[in-house]
């Protein structure tokens, strides 16, 4: 069994040098990985469609166009994988979901287009739970499993890009989030993950489940190779009427000094006391940096509220049509997904009018305390992945979840980040998740920066800071063995 | 067809009221208002011990109403509302 671990768990950073320099054929390198793939992916069900024949063809190209000096930049030769809700001409697209599982679409989406300009080979798509939510069995080809604890799970709803990067299945995915979907894999699986700026990445040919909140963005096994995975997807598109084109600066070598960080005292103070040396420990690396570390606290909204009538009301619209024939409530595996977008749905027009009002009210607020702060950090998953399981079914409802629970509740059932990440995600700001330690199960635990809209940059200037400072990055799961 | 039409929403709207109104009163919903909140969504429990998970996400959503209702918000020009006649 060939896993080619010393190739295939290299950073972009690191093996795009080679591929420039010649020492690397992106042909041997997608051929790694598809082997990788195939030894290993049994074992923790990333990849819906592995696309063995278009990477190769993709490899070559790179290949050629490299030997011919034709250069085009960092991924050029890269292998990459999306998740199953961007589209990708003739290759099926399930959208998670067996309502969907045989639609194969006539188009690109904008970042895979982007991607393949870029140089980038595409090595398949990625698992995710049905419609981008869900609990771990809410998905029809089975639950991902976390690479550090093969009983754990990913977090939702991005499984496979967050599992796919653990595993080094690739040299980096591309996920989405609507509450916690990037952010929330990424923090379960240890690697580093990046939440755009609402807006920032076009989401055309991307599955909607929530026009106002999706987003779309990379997974990867370190800061800067999420920074250079940015900077070539970020940008307007005339296909997604909200995407903007905005300056992206990343200097690895930018300095830490002065930066201001507010630290969230309410999720920080409820931090296990197992869990609380780490994340002293990561005060203690942002100080030595030369950050300026304050506590605040969020004002006082209802953010789960909002973001919950938002993304419910929005998604069951999008999927109205295929309820009323009854076919999205036949197909889905969790019962309850239709019944809770159906239960949201009956809020009235005058209280919905309210939800925005004070959706609007929280984006104001919230420009006002990023005038004191350059970010603001909250700990991500510092208890770890939680386990697989099938919950009872209580209601014939295998995948069901309990809508006040935070780790089943949301569309990813991404665990939601607490108040910061909820307030990030209906404010439609920037946030960046890196690994900051381990649990004793050796489970990842992580550290979220969040920032002000459109400086994805400087947050990701300061994770990529703090996780320079560590080592925390340089560990890989031994699922291989 | 209207005059069905409307007095559903009427209907279901009222059934709404009636069960923040419970919810106000008793901070629970009946297993009653449970189901013909359900029926208006066009749901039948039929299997035994459904309702044990189905009617706690009715009481949720219920009480999450509540919440967004009385939070106060001041009143002013409201720029989550922007409308432009040319786009």
């Amino acid at each position: 069994m060939n896993t080619n671990d010393a190739l295939c768990t290299q950073t972009l950073e690191q093996l795009s040098s080679q591929i420039k320099s010649g020492k690397l054929s992106p042909v041997a390198l997608t051929q790694a990985y598809l082997e990788r793939i195939e030894a290993l992916d049994p074992k923790v069900n990333c990849f819906i469609t592995v696309t063995k024949n278009l990477a190769m063809e993709q490899a070559e190209k790179a290949e050629q166009e490299i030997k011919a000096k034709k250069y085009k930049g960092l991924l050029h030769g890269i292998p990459y994988a999306v998740k199953d809700l961007v589209a990708t001409k003739g290759i099926r697209t399930t959208w998670g979901s067996r309502l969907f599982v045989n639609q194969v679409p006539d188009h690109d989406g904008a970042v895979v287009e982007k991607l393949r300009d870029a140089g980038a080979i595409l090595l398949g798509k990625l698992s995710m739970t049905e419609l981008a939510g869900g609990p771990p069995t809410a998905a029809f080809n089975g639950p991902v499993h976390n690479p550090w604890k093969l009983d754990h799970w990913t977090t939702g709803s991005s499984t496979g890009p967050g599992a796919c990067a653990a595993a080094s299945f690739s040299v980096f995915s591309i996920g989405s989030e609507t509450t916690a979907s990037i952010l929330g894999p990424a923090g379960a699986c240890g690697v580093a993950g990046l939440r755009p700026t609402y807006g920032r990445v076009s989401r055309y040919g991307a599955m909607p489940l929530s026009w106002t909140m999706d987003k779309l963005g990379p997974l990867s096994r370190s800061v800067f190779d999420c920074a250079t995975v940015f900077q070539a997807i970020h940008g307007a598109d005339p296909r997604d009427p909200t995407s903007v084109t905005a300056p992206f600066a990343f200097d690895p070598k930018a300095r830490m000094s002065g930066r201001r960080i507010g630290v969230v005292k309410r999720e920080w103070d409820q931090v296990s006391a197992k869990a609380k040396p780490a994340y002293e420990q990561v005060i203690k690396t942002l100080k030595d940096l030369g950050c300026d570390l304050e506590e605040v606290d969020l004002p006082d909204y209802p953010y789960n509220i909002v973001s919950r009538f938002v993304w419910q009301v929005e998604g069951g619209t999008v999927f109205e049509r295929f309820a009323r024939k009854g076919e999205l409530q036949e197909a889905l595996i969790n019962k309850d997904k239709w019944l809770g977008w159906k239960a949201a749905m009956l809020i009235p027009a005058a209280d919905y009018m309210k939800v925005l009002r004070i959706r609007h009210a929280i984006v104001l607020e919230t420009a006002k305390m990023y005038q004191r702060f350059d970010a603001l950090i909250a700990p991500r998953n510092p208890n770890g992945a939680r386990l697989i399981v099938t919950p009872p079914a209580t209601n014939g409802n295998p995948g069901g979840a309990n809508p006040d629970d935070p780790a089943g509740g949301g569309p990813g059932g991404g665990g939601g980040g607490g108040n910061l990440g909820t307030l990030g995600n209906v404010a439609g700001l920037p946030g960046v998740s890196v690994p900051c330690g381990f649990t004793s199960d050796g489970l990842p635990m992580a550290l979220n920066f969040v920032g002000a809209p459109m400086t994805d940059g400087k947050i990701l200037e300061m994770a990529y800071a703090y996780e320079q400072a560590t080592n925390w990055h340089e560990r890989r799961p031994a699922f291989a063995d | 067809m209207f005059s069905k039409m409307v007095a559903g929403t009427f209907l279901t709207g009222s059934v709404l009221e009636a069960a923040v109104q419970e919810s106000r009163q008793t901070g629970k919903l009946s297993d009653e208002t449970a189901l013909t909140l359900l029926e208006h969504m066009g749901y039948k429990p039929t299997l035994p011990d459904e309702m044990k998970s189905l009617k706690p996400q009715l009481e949720t959503t219920i009480r999450q109403l509540q919440t967004i209702r009385d939070f106060e918000l001041p009143i002013a020009l409201e720029p989550a509302f922007v409308f432009h006649a040319d786009k």
